[in-house]
Protein backbone atom coordinates (compact mmCIF):
# COMPACT_ATOMS: atom_id res chain seq x y z
CA UNK A 1 0.00 0.00 0.00
CA UNK A 2 1.28 3.46 -0.91
CA UNK A 3 1.93 6.16 1.66
CA UNK A 4 -0.11 9.29 0.99
CA UNK A 5 1.00 12.83 1.80
CA UNK A 6 -0.44 16.30 1.45
CA UNK A 7 1.55 18.71 -0.65
CA UNK A 8 -0.85 21.55 -1.41
CA UNK A 9 -3.55 23.54 0.35
CA UNK A 10 -6.14 26.03 -0.86
CA UNK A 11 -9.07 27.69 0.85
CA UNK A 12 -11.91 30.14 0.46
CA UNK A 13 -13.21 30.54 3.99
CA UNK A 14 -15.43 33.13 5.67
CA UNK A 15 -12.40 34.31 7.68
CA UNK A 16 -9.72 34.05 5.00
CA UNK A 17 -9.86 33.87 1.23
CA UNK A 18 -6.46 32.27 0.76
CA UNK A 19 -3.97 30.28 2.82
CA UNK A 20 -1.95 33.26 4.21
CA UNK A 21 -5.05 35.21 5.34
CA UNK A 22 -6.76 32.06 6.65
CA UNK A 23 -3.65 31.05 8.62
CA UNK A 24 -3.52 34.49 10.22
CA UNK A 25 -7.25 34.36 11.05
CA UNK A 26 -7.25 30.93 12.67
CA UNK A 27 -4.03 31.57 14.57
CA UNK A 28 -5.52 34.70 16.12
CA UNK A 29 -9.15 33.64 16.47
CA UNK A 30 -10.54 36.08 13.91
CA UNK A 31 -14.20 35.58 13.05
CA UNK A 32 -15.61 35.62 9.52
CA UNK A 33 -19.26 35.85 10.59
CA UNK A 34 -21.23 38.92 9.56
CA UNK A 35 -24.74 40.35 9.73
CA UNK A 36 -26.59 39.71 6.45
CA UNK A 37 -29.39 42.16 5.73
CA UNK A 38 -30.66 39.83 3.03
CA UNK A 39 -31.43 37.15 5.64
CA UNK A 40 -33.35 39.67 7.72
CA UNK A 41 -35.26 40.84 4.65
CA UNK A 42 -36.34 37.26 4.03
CA UNK A 43 -37.65 36.94 7.61
CA UNK A 44 -35.05 34.47 8.80
CA UNK A 45 -34.59 34.14 12.56
CA UNK A 46 -30.82 33.86 12.21
CA UNK A 47 -29.53 36.87 10.27
CA UNK A 48 -25.79 36.25 10.47
CA UNK A 49 -23.63 33.95 8.38
CA UNK A 50 -20.06 33.05 7.55
CA UNK A 51 -19.44 34.53 4.12
CA UNK A 52 -16.05 35.20 2.47
CA UNK A 53 -16.86 38.84 1.83
CA UNK A 54 -13.48 39.68 0.30
CA UNK A 55 -13.69 36.85 -2.21
CA UNK A 56 -12.71 38.04 -5.68
CA UNK A 57 -13.52 35.72 -8.56
CA UNK A 58 -11.55 37.88 -11.00
CA UNK A 59 -8.48 35.62 -10.69
CA UNK A 60 -10.44 32.93 -12.53
CA UNK A 61 -10.62 35.08 -15.67
CA UNK A 62 -6.95 34.26 -16.31
CA UNK A 63 -7.62 30.54 -16.48
CA UNK A 64 -11.07 30.16 -18.05
CA UNK A 65 -12.20 30.96 -21.57
CA UNK A 66 -14.06 34.30 -21.83
CA UNK A 67 -17.34 32.50 -22.56
CA UNK A 68 -17.06 30.26 -19.50
CA UNK A 69 -15.91 33.05 -17.20
CA UNK A 70 -18.68 35.41 -18.33
CA UNK A 71 -21.35 32.82 -17.62
CA UNK A 72 -20.03 31.73 -14.21
CA UNK A 73 -22.92 32.17 -11.80
CA UNK A 74 -22.57 29.31 -9.28
CA UNK A 75 -20.78 30.30 -6.09
CA UNK A 76 -19.93 26.63 -5.41
CA UNK A 77 -18.01 26.45 -8.68
CA UNK A 78 -16.30 29.79 -8.10
CA UNK A 79 -15.19 28.90 -4.55
CA UNK A 80 -14.11 25.39 -5.58
CA UNK A 81 -12.10 26.53 -8.59
CA UNK A 82 -10.37 29.27 -6.61
CA UNK A 83 -9.44 26.94 -3.73
CA UNK A 84 -8.27 24.21 -6.11
CA UNK A 85 -6.19 26.70 -8.07
CA UNK A 86 -4.48 27.90 -4.91
CA UNK A 87 -3.83 24.31 -3.76
CA UNK A 88 -2.35 23.41 -7.16
CA UNK A 89 -0.02 26.41 -7.13
CA UNK A 90 0.73 25.92 -3.43
CA UNK A 91 1.90 22.40 -4.28
CA UNK A 92 4.34 23.82 -6.82
CA UNK A 93 2.52 22.21 -9.72
CA UNK A 94 2.43 23.91 -13.10
CA UNK A 95 -0.55 24.47 -15.36
CA UNK A 96 -0.35 22.24 -18.40
CA UNK A 97 -2.83 23.23 -21.04
CA UNK A 98 -1.73 20.70 -23.62
CA UNK A 99 -1.66 17.25 -22.02
CA UNK A 100 -4.01 15.08 -20.03
CA UNK A 101 -2.63 13.92 -16.68
CA UNK A 102 -3.70 10.28 -16.41
CA UNK A 103 -2.30 9.75 -12.92
CA UNK A 104 -4.09 12.74 -11.39
CA UNK A 105 -7.77 12.88 -10.44
CA UNK A 106 -10.21 14.86 -8.35
CA UNK A 107 -12.86 14.12 -5.73
CA UNK A 108 -14.66 17.33 -4.86
CA UNK A 109 -17.98 17.12 -3.04
CA UNK A 110 -20.95 19.28 -2.28
CA UNK A 111 -24.37 18.92 -0.71
CA UNK A 112 -26.50 20.58 -3.35
CA UNK A 113 -25.72 22.86 -6.25
CA UNK A 114 -25.95 26.64 -5.86
CA UNK A 115 -29.70 26.99 -5.33
CA UNK A 116 -29.49 30.72 -6.09
CA UNK A 117 -28.39 29.73 -9.59
CA UNK A 118 -31.06 27.03 -9.78
CA UNK A 119 -33.70 29.58 -8.79
CA UNK A 120 -32.55 31.86 -11.62
CA UNK A 121 -32.96 29.04 -14.13
CA UNK A 122 -36.36 28.06 -12.70
CA UNK A 123 -37.56 31.63 -12.81
CA UNK A 124 -36.58 31.94 -16.45
CA UNK A 125 -38.43 28.70 -17.11
CA UNK A 126 -41.55 29.82 -15.25
CA UNK A 127 -41.48 33.10 -17.18
CA UNK A 128 -41.59 31.04 -20.39
CA UNK A 129 -38.08 32.28 -21.18
CA UNK A 130 -36.29 28.95 -21.18
CA UNK A 131 -35.15 29.53 -24.76
CA UNK A 132 -33.26 32.61 -23.58
CA UNK A 133 -31.38 30.83 -20.78
CA UNK A 134 -28.23 30.12 -22.73
CA UNK A 135 -26.04 27.06 -22.78
CA UNK A 136 -23.87 27.21 -19.67
CA UNK A 137 -26.20 26.31 -16.82
CA UNK A 138 -26.42 22.56 -16.43
CA UNK A 139 -22.62 22.35 -16.24
CA UNK A 140 -22.83 24.52 -13.11
CA UNK A 141 -26.00 22.96 -11.69
CA UNK A 142 -25.04 19.30 -11.83
CA UNK A 143 -23.84 17.75 -8.56
CA UNK A 144 -20.44 17.14 -10.12
CA UNK A 145 -20.08 20.74 -11.32
CA UNK A 146 -17.09 21.59 -9.11
CA UNK A 147 -15.12 18.43 -9.88
CA UNK A 148 -15.93 18.77 -13.59
CA UNK A 149 -14.65 22.35 -13.73
CA UNK A 150 -11.53 21.42 -11.74
CA UNK A 151 -10.91 18.40 -13.98
CA UNK A 152 -11.05 20.60 -17.05
CA UNK A 153 -8.88 23.34 -15.56
CA UNK A 154 -5.99 20.98 -14.83
CA UNK A 155 -6.51 18.34 -17.56
CA UNK A 156 -7.14 15.53 -15.07
CA UNK A 157 -7.28 12.06 -16.60
CA UNK A 158 -7.81 9.89 -13.52
CA UNK A 159 -11.06 9.57 -11.52
CA UNK A 160 -12.98 12.87 -11.51
CA UNK A 161 -16.12 12.80 -9.36
CA UNK A 162 -18.24 14.47 -6.71
CA UNK A 163 -19.25 12.89 -3.42
CA UNK A 164 -22.17 14.04 -1.31
CA UNK A 165 -22.64 13.16 2.35
CA UNK A 166 -24.05 16.33 3.92
CA UNK A 167 -21.72 17.74 6.59
CA UNK A 168 -19.43 14.73 6.28
CA UNK A 169 -18.77 15.48 2.59
CA UNK A 170 -15.44 17.32 2.87
CA UNK A 171 -13.63 14.88 5.11
CA UNK A 172 -15.10 11.98 3.16
CA UNK A 173 -13.74 13.46 -0.11
CA UNK A 174 -10.22 13.51 1.35
CA UNK A 175 -10.57 9.93 2.59
CA UNK A 176 -11.84 8.72 -0.80
CA UNK A 177 -8.94 10.43 -2.55
CA UNK A 178 -6.50 8.99 0.02
CA UNK A 179 -7.82 5.48 -0.65
CA UNK A 180 -7.51 6.00 -4.41
CA UNK A 181 -3.79 6.76 -4.08
CA UNK A 182 -3.13 4.23 -1.32
CA UNK A 183 -4.52 1.44 -3.47
CA UNK A 184 -2.35 2.48 -6.43
CA UNK A 185 -5.11 3.71 -8.75
CA UNK A 186 -3.79 7.27 -8.84
CA UNK A 187 -0.59 9.11 -7.96
CA UNK A 188 -2.11 12.49 -7.22
CA UNK A 189 -5.63 13.68 -6.31
CA UNK A 190 -7.24 17.04 -5.70
CA UNK A 191 -9.66 16.55 -2.81
CA UNK A 192 -12.08 19.00 -1.30
CA UNK A 193 -15.62 20.29 -1.02
CA UNK A 194 -17.66 23.43 -1.43
CA UNK A 195 -20.82 25.09 -0.17
CA UNK A 196 -22.76 27.87 -1.88
CA UNK A 197 -23.63 31.26 -0.44
CA UNK A 198 -27.35 30.54 -0.43
CA UNK A 199 -30.10 31.92 1.77
CA UNK A 200 -32.41 29.20 0.48
CA UNK A 201 -30.36 26.41 2.03
CA UNK A 202 -29.76 28.38 5.22
CA UNK A 203 -33.48 29.11 5.37
CA UNK A 204 -34.41 25.45 5.60
CA UNK A 205 -32.02 25.01 8.50
CA UNK A 206 -33.56 28.10 10.12
CA UNK A 207 -36.98 26.45 9.72
CA UNK A 208 -35.62 23.41 11.58
CA UNK A 209 -34.82 25.75 14.47
CA UNK A 210 -31.18 24.70 14.55
CA UNK A 211 -29.62 28.14 13.82
CA UNK A 212 -28.73 30.56 16.61
CA UNK A 213 -31.12 33.53 16.59
CA UNK A 214 -29.77 35.23 19.71
CA UNK A 215 -26.72 37.04 18.36
CA UNK A 216 -27.89 38.93 15.29
CA UNK A 217 -26.62 42.08 17.03
CA UNK A 218 -23.16 40.59 17.64
CA UNK A 219 -22.19 38.37 14.68
CA UNK A 220 -18.68 37.46 15.87
CA UNK A 221 -20.22 36.06 19.07
CA UNK A 222 -22.90 34.05 17.29
CA UNK A 223 -21.10 30.74 16.74
CA UNK A 224 -20.63 29.24 20.21
CA UNK A 225 -19.57 25.58 20.13
CA UNK A 226 -19.28 23.99 23.60
CA UNK A 227 -20.54 27.17 25.26
CA UNK A 228 -23.18 27.03 27.96
CA UNK A 229 -25.32 29.50 26.02
CA UNK A 230 -24.94 27.98 22.55
CA UNK A 231 -28.29 28.06 20.80
CA UNK A 232 -27.68 26.58 17.37
CA UNK A 233 -25.14 26.80 14.59
CA UNK A 234 -24.35 29.64 12.20
CA UNK A 235 -24.42 28.80 8.48
CA UNK A 236 -21.39 29.46 6.32
CA UNK A 237 -19.99 28.85 2.85
CA UNK A 238 -16.74 28.49 0.96
CA UNK A 239 -14.42 25.71 -0.18
CA UNK A 240 -11.32 23.83 0.91
CA UNK A 241 -8.92 21.99 -1.40
CA UNK A 242 -5.97 19.70 -0.75
CA UNK A 243 -3.42 18.09 -3.05
CA UNK A 244 -2.80 14.48 -2.04
CA UNK A 245 0.17 12.63 -3.51
CA UNK A 246 1.78 9.27 -3.36
CA UNK A 247 4.88 9.79 -1.23
CA UNK A 248 7.35 8.66 -3.90
CA UNK A 249 5.87 11.02 -6.48
CA UNK A 250 6.05 13.92 -4.05
CA UNK A 251 9.63 13.16 -3.02
CA UNK A 252 10.74 12.73 -6.61
CA UNK A 253 9.70 16.28 -7.48
CA UNK A 254 11.02 17.71 -4.18
CA UNK A 255 7.58 18.82 -3.09
CA UNK A 256 7.00 20.38 0.31
CA UNK A 257 5.16 17.78 2.40
CA UNK A 258 2.74 19.32 4.90
CA UNK A 259 1.47 16.11 6.48
CA UNK A 260 0.94 12.42 5.99
CA UNK A 261 -2.50 10.86 6.08
CA UNK A 262 -2.17 7.87 8.40
CA UNK A 263 -5.74 6.58 8.06
CA UNK A 264 -9.30 7.49 7.31
CA UNK A 265 -12.61 5.76 7.81
CA UNK A 266 -16.23 6.41 6.86
CA UNK A 267 -19.34 4.64 8.13
CA UNK A 268 -23.01 5.05 8.93
CA UNK A 269 -25.12 4.35 11.98
CA UNK A 270 -27.92 3.09 9.76
CA UNK A 271 -30.33 5.44 11.56
CA UNK A 272 -30.61 2.85 14.35
CA UNK A 273 -29.42 2.72 17.97
CA UNK A 274 -30.00 6.39 18.64
CA UNK A 275 -29.08 7.49 15.15
CA UNK A 276 -31.71 9.23 13.00
CA UNK A 277 -31.76 11.20 9.77
CA UNK A 278 -30.50 14.23 11.71
CA UNK A 279 -28.74 12.78 14.77
CA UNK A 280 -25.66 10.55 14.63
CA UNK A 281 -25.68 7.19 16.35
CA UNK A 282 -23.11 7.41 19.18
CA UNK A 283 -22.18 3.78 18.54
CA UNK A 284 -21.34 4.47 14.90
CA UNK A 285 -19.45 7.68 15.72
CA UNK A 286 -17.26 5.83 18.22
CA UNK A 287 -16.78 2.94 15.81
CA UNK A 288 -15.70 5.35 13.07
CA UNK A 289 -13.12 7.04 15.31
CA UNK A 290 -11.88 3.75 16.77
CA UNK A 291 -11.47 2.16 13.35
CA UNK A 292 -9.55 5.14 11.98
CA UNK A 293 -7.20 4.97 14.97
CA UNK A 294 -6.78 1.21 14.64
CA UNK A 295 -6.02 1.49 10.91
CA UNK A 296 -3.49 4.25 11.53
CA UNK A 297 -1.35 2.18 13.86
CA UNK A 298 -1.22 5.19 16.17
CA UNK A 299 -1.89 4.87 19.90
CA UNK A 300 -4.66 7.26 21.07
CA UNK A 301 -2.18 8.74 23.56
CA UNK A 302 -0.14 10.10 20.62
CA UNK A 303 -3.00 12.35 19.50
CA UNK A 304 -2.20 15.99 20.27
CA UNK A 305 -5.29 17.69 18.89
CA UNK A 306 -8.89 16.79 18.14
CA UNK A 307 -10.48 18.96 15.44
CA UNK A 308 -14.10 18.26 16.24
CA UNK A 309 -17.34 18.63 14.34
CA UNK A 310 -18.75 20.72 17.26
CA UNK A 311 -21.38 22.95 15.70
CA UNK A 312 -22.79 24.90 18.63
CA UNK A 313 -25.90 22.78 19.14
CA UNK A 314 -27.00 20.43 21.90
CA UNK A 315 -25.05 17.68 20.13
CA UNK A 316 -21.68 19.13 21.26
CA UNK A 317 -21.68 17.44 24.66
CA UNK A 318 -22.65 14.10 23.11
CA UNK A 319 -19.81 14.46 20.61
CA UNK A 320 -17.29 15.14 23.40
CA UNK A 321 -18.52 12.06 25.26
CA UNK A 322 -18.04 10.01 22.09
CA UNK A 323 -14.51 11.34 21.60
CA UNK A 324 -13.58 10.64 25.23
CA UNK A 325 -14.84 7.07 25.04
CA UNK A 326 -13.39 6.31 21.61
CA UNK A 327 -9.97 7.70 22.55
CA UNK A 328 -10.07 6.18 26.02
CA UNK A 329 -8.91 9.54 27.35
CA UNK A 330 -10.90 11.57 29.84
CA UNK A 331 -10.34 14.41 32.30
CA UNK A 332 -6.81 15.76 32.25
CA UNK A 333 -5.60 13.12 29.80
CA UNK A 334 -7.92 14.35 27.04
CA UNK A 335 -5.99 16.04 24.18
CA UNK A 336 -6.55 19.62 23.04
CA UNK A 337 -9.81 20.06 21.17
CA UNK A 338 -11.12 22.87 19.00
CA UNK A 339 -13.89 23.81 16.64
CA UNK A 340 -13.15 25.97 13.60
CA UNK A 341 -16.87 26.71 13.43
CA UNK A 342 -16.51 29.21 16.26
CA UNK A 343 -14.73 31.41 13.69
CA UNK A 344 -16.35 30.48 10.38
CA UNK A 345 -19.78 29.14 11.24
CA UNK A 346 -20.76 25.77 9.85
CA UNK A 347 -19.82 25.67 6.17
CA UNK A 348 -22.02 22.56 5.78
CA UNK A 349 -20.64 20.41 2.95
CA UNK A 350 -17.48 22.55 2.76
CA UNK A 351 -16.81 22.20 6.46
CA UNK A 352 -14.71 19.01 6.40
CA UNK A 353 -12.27 20.25 3.79
CA UNK A 354 -11.89 23.75 5.26
CA UNK A 355 -11.40 22.26 8.73
CA UNK A 356 -8.87 19.74 7.40
CA UNK A 357 -6.90 22.60 5.83
CA UNK A 358 -7.01 24.33 9.23
CA UNK A 359 -5.87 21.16 11.01
CA UNK A 360 -2.85 20.81 8.73
CA UNK A 361 -1.94 24.50 9.06
CA UNK A 362 -1.95 24.18 12.85
CA UNK A 363 0.42 21.23 12.58
CA UNK A 364 2.63 22.96 10.00
CA UNK A 365 2.95 26.22 11.93
CA UNK A 366 2.83 24.76 15.46
CA UNK A 367 -0.16 26.55 16.95
CA UNK A 368 -3.65 25.73 18.19
CA UNK A 369 -6.60 27.69 16.89
CA UNK A 370 -8.48 29.18 19.84
CA UNK A 371 -12.15 28.35 20.44
CA UNK A 372 -13.93 31.68 20.26
CA UNK A 373 -17.06 32.43 22.32
CA UNK A 374 -16.38 29.68 24.79
CA UNK A 375 -15.97 31.72 27.97
CA UNK A 376 -18.39 29.49 29.86
CA UNK A 377 -18.11 25.84 28.91
CA UNK A 378 -21.10 23.52 29.28
CA UNK A 379 -20.88 21.74 32.67
CA UNK A 380 -21.60 18.37 31.05
CA UNK A 381 -18.47 18.84 28.92
CA UNK A 382 -16.39 19.82 31.94
CA UNK A 383 -17.58 16.63 33.59
CA UNK A 384 -15.85 14.72 30.80
CA UNK A 385 -12.68 16.61 29.93
CA UNK A 386 -10.39 19.17 31.48
CA UNK A 387 -11.10 22.85 30.89
CA UNK A 388 -7.46 23.18 29.79
CA UNK A 389 -8.15 20.97 26.76
CA UNK A 390 -10.41 23.69 25.33
CA UNK A 391 -7.98 26.36 24.18
CA UNK A 392 -9.52 29.82 24.22
CA UNK A 393 -6.52 32.06 23.59
CA UNK A 394 -4.00 31.82 20.74
CA UNK A 395 -1.49 29.13 21.70
CA UNK A 396 1.86 28.22 20.18
CA UNK A 397 2.30 24.46 20.50
CA UNK A 398 4.00 21.75 18.48
CA UNK A 399 1.39 19.40 17.04
CA UNK A 400 2.44 16.04 15.64
CA UNK A 401 -0.82 14.17 15.29
CA UNK A 402 -4.31 15.50 14.61
CA UNK A 403 -7.55 13.56 14.46
CA UNK A 404 -10.52 15.13 12.72
CA UNK A 405 -14.10 13.97 12.24
CA UNK A 406 -17.34 15.20 10.75
CA UNK A 407 -20.87 13.85 11.00
CA UNK A 408 -23.67 14.41 8.50
CA UNK A 409 -27.42 14.08 8.09
CA UNK A 410 -28.24 10.56 7.06
CA UNK A 411 -26.27 9.33 10.11
CA UNK A 412 -22.99 9.30 8.17
CA UNK A 413 -19.54 9.78 9.70
CA UNK A 414 -15.97 10.34 8.59
CA UNK A 415 -12.75 10.41 10.57
CA UNK A 416 -9.21 11.11 9.36
CA UNK A 417 -5.79 11.17 11.02
CA UNK A 418 -3.01 13.54 9.93
CA UNK A 419 0.55 13.22 11.15
CA UNK A 420 3.57 15.43 10.74
CA UNK A 421 5.65 13.90 7.97
CA UNK A 422 8.77 11.94 8.85
CA UNK A 423 10.68 10.09 6.17
CA UNK B 1 -56.22 27.84 28.61
CA UNK B 2 -56.51 24.65 30.63
CA UNK B 3 -53.54 22.28 30.71
CA UNK B 4 -55.78 19.30 29.87
CA UNK B 5 -57.10 21.13 26.84
CA UNK B 6 -53.58 21.84 25.57
CA UNK B 7 -52.63 18.22 26.26
CA UNK B 8 -55.49 16.92 24.15
CA UNK B 9 -54.49 19.20 21.26
CA UNK B 10 -50.84 18.18 21.67
CA UNK B 11 -51.81 14.50 21.56
CA UNK B 12 -53.75 15.10 18.38
CA UNK B 13 -50.69 16.73 16.79
CA UNK B 14 -48.36 14.00 18.07
CA UNK B 15 -50.54 11.21 16.70
CA UNK B 16 -49.77 12.31 13.15
CA UNK B 17 -46.07 11.63 13.75
CA UNK B 18 -46.39 8.28 15.53
CA UNK B 19 -46.42 4.71 14.30
CA UNK B 20 -49.83 3.05 14.63
CA UNK B 21 -48.49 0.56 17.18
CA UNK B 22 -47.17 3.40 19.37
CA UNK B 23 -50.35 5.47 19.33
CA UNK B 24 -51.96 3.34 22.06
CA UNK B 25 -49.35 4.77 24.43
CA UNK B 26 -51.00 8.17 24.13
CA UNK B 27 -53.78 6.95 26.42
CA UNK B 28 -51.34 6.53 29.34
CA UNK B 29 -49.03 9.50 28.98
CA UNK B 30 -48.06 11.58 32.00
CA UNK B 31 -45.94 14.68 32.49
CA UNK B 32 -42.89 12.44 32.72
CA UNK B 33 -43.46 10.69 29.40
CA UNK B 34 -40.39 11.16 27.18
CA UNK B 35 -41.14 11.80 23.50
CA UNK B 36 -38.19 9.80 22.21
CA UNK B 37 -37.60 7.13 24.85
CA UNK B 38 -41.23 6.34 25.74
CA UNK B 39 -43.14 7.19 22.58
CA UNK B 40 -40.50 6.20 20.04
CA UNK B 41 -40.75 9.58 18.31
CA UNK B 42 -38.01 11.22 16.23
CA UNK B 43 -36.70 14.32 18.02
CA UNK B 44 -36.82 16.30 14.78
CA UNK B 45 -40.57 15.66 14.56
CA UNK B 46 -40.93 17.22 17.98
CA UNK B 47 -39.59 20.47 16.50
CA UNK B 48 -42.33 20.28 13.87
CA UNK B 49 -44.95 19.82 16.59
CA UNK B 50 -43.59 22.82 18.50
CA UNK B 51 -43.78 24.93 15.33
CA UNK B 52 -47.43 23.86 14.89
CA UNK B 53 -48.14 24.77 18.51
CA UNK B 54 -46.49 28.17 17.99
CA UNK B 55 -48.72 28.84 15.00
CA UNK B 56 -51.85 27.52 16.70
CA UNK B 57 -51.44 29.52 19.91
CA UNK B 58 -49.66 32.55 18.45
CA UNK B 59 -46.66 32.12 20.73
CA UNK B 60 -42.89 31.90 20.20
CA UNK B 61 -40.61 29.32 21.78
CA UNK B 62 -36.85 29.90 21.59
CA UNK B 63 -34.60 27.39 19.83
CA UNK B 64 -32.59 26.65 22.96
CA UNK B 65 -35.82 25.95 24.82
CA UNK B 66 -37.06 23.58 22.14
CA UNK B 67 -33.96 21.46 22.51
CA UNK B 68 -34.81 20.92 26.19
CA UNK B 69 -38.41 19.84 25.64
CA UNK B 70 -37.90 16.13 26.17
CA UNK B 71 -41.10 15.35 28.07
CA UNK B 72 -44.79 16.02 27.80
CA UNK B 73 -44.72 18.01 31.05
CA UNK B 74 -41.87 20.25 29.88
CA UNK B 75 -43.73 20.93 26.65
CA UNK B 76 -47.00 21.79 28.41
CA UNK B 77 -45.18 24.01 30.91
CA UNK B 78 -43.59 26.09 28.16
CA UNK B 79 -46.80 26.43 26.14
CA UNK B 80 -48.74 27.51 29.23
CA UNK B 81 -46.01 29.93 30.24
CA UNK B 82 -45.86 31.54 26.79
CA UNK B 83 -49.67 31.78 26.67
CA UNK B 84 -49.65 33.51 30.03
CA UNK B 85 -46.97 35.96 28.87
CA UNK B 86 -48.96 36.60 25.71
CA UNK B 87 -52.05 37.29 27.78
CA UNK B 88 -50.17 39.79 29.93
CA UNK B 89 -48.69 41.55 26.91
CA UNK B 90 -52.03 41.90 25.16
CA UNK B 91 -53.87 42.79 28.33
CA UNK B 92 -56.21 39.82 27.96
CA UNK B 93 -57.58 38.64 31.29
CA UNK B 94 -58.05 34.93 31.95
CA UNK B 95 -60.73 33.92 34.44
Amino acid sequence: MNRVVITGLGVVSPNGINIPSFTCAIRNGISGIHFRQELKDYAMGCCVAGVPLEFDEHVLSKYLSPGVYKSLRSSTVKYALTAALEAWQNAGLIMNNADVQPETGCIFGNGVCDVEHMRYAIQMFENLEVQKLGVRHIEQLMTSAASAFIGGLFGLGNQVMANSSACSTGTEAIILAYERIKSGHAKRMIAGSCEANSKYIWGVFDAMRVLNRNHNHDPAAASRPMSVDSAGFIPGCGAGALILEELETAVKRNATVYAEIKAGFVNSGGQRNGGTMTAPSPYAVKKCIETAIKNSGIHPCEIDLVCGHLTGTTADKIEIANWAEALGRKGKSFPFINSLKSLTGHCISATGSIESVAAILQMQHSFIQPNRNCENIQPEILGLISENAIVREPMEREINTVIKANFGFGDVNSCIIFKKFHQ
Amino acid sequence: MERTEILEELKSMMGKYMHDEDKVKLADITDDTDFVKDLNMDSIDLVDIVIQAENKYGIEIKNETISKLNTIGACLDVIQQRLAEKGQQSGVQHF
